[in-house]
């Protein structure tokens, strides 16, 4: 190999790490370590998720940078809300309720990271959802999860960054 | 400086050799499947497999699939890029995890799928219970006797783990690479997401 060539090869090798140069101070990382290998009987899922108050709960049991896993439990629910930077996986495990998706968000507020929530959803579809039922919700695309009045409503999410 | 021909001629071999496309698909619109819909997909056996296996959104870096296995013809799998994180839907299960694989049937892709598994752990599974397999973890999924179970997988992409440099590579120019690396910038090369020949574009291999 010449000494040109060398350059030329050590010019090239040396490019990706100039074009992906970080500002002085990037955001920490919401990252957590490697995962080892979990196992988590129905009942301890259901109670992260189960409260008697009446109240709604969620529980993320997997947390990284660029995806996590939450199981949610709904009650009657009237807030609307759209994940401008997140693809919603998600599968009905338990209960009815149902989504109001599309339409406009209109007087919703940026809770941060592009966190729409509030306001009305004007113009929206309804869908019924029962166990075992599926859905993708695209960043964006505002919804309202509710739980059927008297009913309580169990999904699990895999959240990914869009 | 001595390993900067080594980093850069790996940098400049890796496009030339990819020879996979890349499994990513277009980004998805909203979509509801009801549960008769999925539970279709997953009812029939795939060609020569005893189980029936849906890939409800196949992309690049992460897929969801929707499998139904029976009691028998499961085969001890291990996959040293992808992370597995599991709700159970139906029916029971036993999961066989950890330990060794003697004999493993190992693909290209550095996917395991058959040999014999020693010295692993047993787990029962039920409806609502969530499963983690890391990337690397041997592990069988078998129904109970007699009974199907059926569960849903969201597949992750390891970050972690660089992908094992496939023979292809070796040697580069007449120089065996080091491996792993120990040049820092062979090693962030590593570090960032896999070059596209280094992925699996094969459905299956998850």
């Amino acid at each position: 190999m010449t000494f040109r060539s060398f350059g030329l090869v050590a010019a090239l090798a040396a490019m990706p790490f100039a074009a992906t140069a970080q500002p002085a101070s990037p955001p920490a990382p919401h990252t957590t370590p490697n995962d080892a290998f979990v196992y988590q009987p129905a009942a301890e899922v259901q109670a992260m998720t189960h409260r008697t108050d009446g109240k709604p709960q969620s529980k993320i049991v997997i947390d990284h940078e660029n995806y996590f896993i939450e199981y949610v439990t709904r009650v009657i629910n009237t807030n609307a809300e759209a994940h401008n930077h997140w693809y919603d996986y998600i599968h009905v495990l338990d209960g009815e309720g149902s989504i109001t998706y599309g339409g406009t968000q209109e007087g919703g507020t940026d809770s941060g990271g592009g966190e729409i929530r509030g306001g009305k959803l004007v113009g929206g579809k309804l869908q019924l959802l029962h166990p075992g039922d599926r859905l993708v919700i695209p960043p964006g695309l505002p919804h309202i999860f509710t739980a059927t009045p008297g009913h309580t409503f169990t999904y699990v999410i895999f959240k990914q960054k869009a | 400086m001595r390993n900067l021909p080594i980093a850069a001629a790996l940098l400049l071999a890796t496009p030339a050799l990819c020879q996979t496309p890349l499994r990513g698909t277009p980004p998805d619109g909203f979509k509801f499947m009801a549960r008769g819909e999925i539970d279709k997909l997953t009812s029939k056996p795939e060609p020569g497999r005893v189980y029936g296996a849906t890939f409800a959104n196949d992309h690049e870096n992460y897929y969801v699939e929707f499998v139904k296995r029976q009691d028998h013809g499961n085969m001890v799998e291990q996959h040293p890029h992808w992370i597995d994180q599991i709700t159970i839907l139906a029916g029971e299960g036993v999961l066989t995890y950890g330990g060794t694989i003697q004999n493993p049937n190992v693909a290209p892709t550095g996917e395991v799928r058959g040999g014999t598994q020693v010295g692993a752990k047993t787990q029962g599974l039920h409806p609502g219970d969530f499963v983690l397999i890391p990337a690397g973890l041997p592990h069988t999924f078998n129904a109970a006797p007699g009974k199907t179970i059926t569960y849903v997988v969201y597949k992750a992409r390891s970050q972690f783990q660089p992908p094992p440099i496939p023979p292809s590579h070796l040697p580069v120019l007449g120089v065996r690479l080091a491996w792993p690396p120990t040049s820092p910038f062979a090693s962030q090369a590593l570090l960032r997401p896999p070059p596209p020949c280094l992925r699996y574009a094969q459905k299956g291999e998850g």
